[in-house]
């Protein structure tokens, strides 16, 4: 610092007489006015005129950018809802698919029971009546065969005996033992 | 004899040893500094910046001399 | 007898225009000045939302400056600190590049001097001994003190300016005669107040510094530049035009970053800064209670 207050007055001593140190640095006042001038007036126009548009410039851009980016962002949350919901719609529709499934397939085996209940029932009803039909066939075919026997027996012992035999104990006595040995026969 | 480019020589080069020393110096410690805790880095900088122009102040001066040597 | 003479080197800048006071600078600045708004006239006519080009270096610059500003001040100051330091990177940027263009520095008047006064000078290139015997018609702005003096002066004057105005005048005062520091404290006040008076005389070798570094290593560059041309031609430049165009950027940068600082330095209040410092302690002993 004590160097540069030697310079300073050193400066100012020689600038009073003949060719100075400041004259040898080519430092005087046209020259150094004309070149503050100079530079003021790039500062100003740089200051009022350049830097402001290239910062406006800028800004804009800036807020524009900041802008999209909110888009994109709110986009991107949009689609996530939208996403979300579209999810949760076809899981609704793949539940609601199930059930009905689920219920149409028991509704189906229910039927299908009851068919084959049915069937069943109506077909051993069918059978039991054939059978019923059958005894009371071979029941009324016993009869008639055991009456004819009964008859056929009368007339023959009727031709043995040479005799008459339509007393009604005669005839009992045959039936009785026509049903006996029916009887003999079954068991 | 014209001695004053000598002392132009002179003047300008054993007063950039100094300031040369002081920046050299500076510039260690303050990487040092960076190096421990790389998040100073930023004022580190300004500040090593700053010293930095304070020992160079002193290399002008230097310099200032020795063209006054030179030229008047 | 050489090919080449070593070229006269000169700190003062010398007048071309007979009869007026425009100098060789001068002249360079104005030729810088007018790049210079070319450049950001071509660079802000289209303002495209996809910037090519000039527009996007332009762009490119002003955010870089824009974001260093705000990272040393903030961005309610780096609003008011932009326009000079974005002023100073700039239009020292470009004087300083004119500094490696061919013909800066080399073309110009023939101007005998006394030992070469009966001389022929004949064809548009000097050779041999007559080859220094000219005066450029340009050199580059920043190799004329006057300019980067101004500049300096600029950048100090704004400095104090803003700290006037932010800070208010007695703030700013007491930073340079502090008179209070005697009245509260007597005998040790003394040291604060003499600590203030060294302040006055920082401020002036700020001047000396900030114009002297710019003009000492441009101009360095530029007689680097002829010294090697007359040493090695061609060959050398190859190396050291790259070199200088880093010199350039990085003197632009120094003088702009240096400009920001001293403005930060000097628009802070030391009693705001005693303030901060109170505020962080009660929060610490806040915290010690609170973890009791």
């Amino acid at each position: 610092m004590n160097i540069t207050l030697t310079l300073a007055s050193a400066a100012l001593a020689h600038a009073e007489g003949g060719k100075s140190g400041l004259d040898a640095l080519g430092i005087n006042a046209a020259a150094f006015l004309s070149q503050l001038v100079t530079f003021l007036v790039v500062f100003v126009l740089l200051w009022k005129y350049f830097l402001p548009v290239i910062q406006r410039t800028l800004e804009k851009r800036q807020a524009l950018i900041r802008e999209g980016i909110e888009n994109a962002e709110k986009a991107k949350r949009d689609l996530a809802e939208a996403t979300s919901n579209a999810e949760r719609i076809i899981l609704d529709a793949k539940r609601q698919a199930q059930d009905t499934i689920e219920r149409a397939t028991k509704n189906a085996s229910q039927v299908a029971q009851q068919i084959e209940v049915e069937a069943r029932e109506r077909a051993e009803k069918i059978g039991q009546q054939q059978i019923a039909r059958i005894q009371q066939e071979a029941n009324r075919a016993r009869m008639e065969l055991s009456r004819d026997v009964v008859n056929l027996s009368i007339d023959a012992a009727s031709k043995v005996i040479s005799r008459s035999v339509d007393s009604n104990d005669n005839r009992r006595l045959v039936e009785e033992f026509v049903t006996a040995s029916d009887q003999a026969r079954n068991n | 004899m014209n001695l004053s480019p000598l002392a132009a020589a002179l003047a300008i080069g054993i007063g950039a040893i100094g300031p040369g020393l002081a920046i050299g110096i500076l510039a260690a410690k303050a990487m040092e500094a960076i190096g421990r805790n790389p998040e100073a880095a930023p004022v580190i900088q300004t500040n090593m910046i700053l010293a930095i122009v304070f020992a160079e102040a002193i290399a002008i001066y230097a310099l200032v001399v020795a063209l006054l040597i030179k030229f008047i | 007898m050489n090919l080449w003479k070593l070229p006269a080197i000169t700190i003062a800048p010398e007048v071309i225009i007979p009869g007026t006071w425009i100098t060789n600078t001068l002249l360079c600045t104005w030729i810088s000045i007018i790049c210079l708004l070319v450049v950001f006239f071509i660079g802000t006519r289209r303002r495209d939302l996809v910037p090519a080009g000039l527009q996007n270096a332009l762009e490119w610059l002003v955010e870089f400056l824009q974001n260093l500003v705000e990272s040393v001040a903030g961005k309610e100051r780096g609003k008011r600190f932009l326009p000079l330091v974005a002023t100073f990177f700039i239009f020292i940027l470009f004087c300083n590049l004119l500094d490696v263009i061919p013909g800066v520095d080399t073309i110009g008047i023939v101007h005998l001097d006394e030992a070469h006064a009966n001389a022929v000078v004949n064809g548009p290139l000097l050779w041999g001994d007559l080859s220094n015997q000219i005066i450029p018609w340009l050199r580059p702005g920043t190799t004329d003190l006057n300019l980067t003096l101004s500049m300096a002066l600029v950048s100090v004057v704004v400095t104090q300016i803003l700290g006037f105005s932010m800070l208010g005048f007695k703030d700013q005062a007491s930073k340079y005669l502090n008179f209070k520091a005697i009245k509260d404290k007597g005998g040790m006040g003394l040291v604060d107040f003499l600590v203030g008076v060294l302040e006055i005389i920082s401020e002036l070798g700020r001047l000396i510094s900030f114009s002297f570094r710019l003009f000492g290593n441009i101009f360095a560059g530029s007689v680097l530049l002829a010294v090697f041309a007359y040493l090695l031609p061609v060959v050398a430049n190859v190396i050291f035009v790259p070199f200088e165009l880093f010199v350039a950027v990085i003197q632009a940068f120094v003088f702009a970053f240096l400009t920001l600082l001293f403005m930060q330095v000097g628009t802070t209040s030391h009693s705001h800064h005693d303030e901060g410092e109170h505020e962080v302690h009660h929060e610490y002993e806040g915290s010690a209670v609170a973890s009791h």
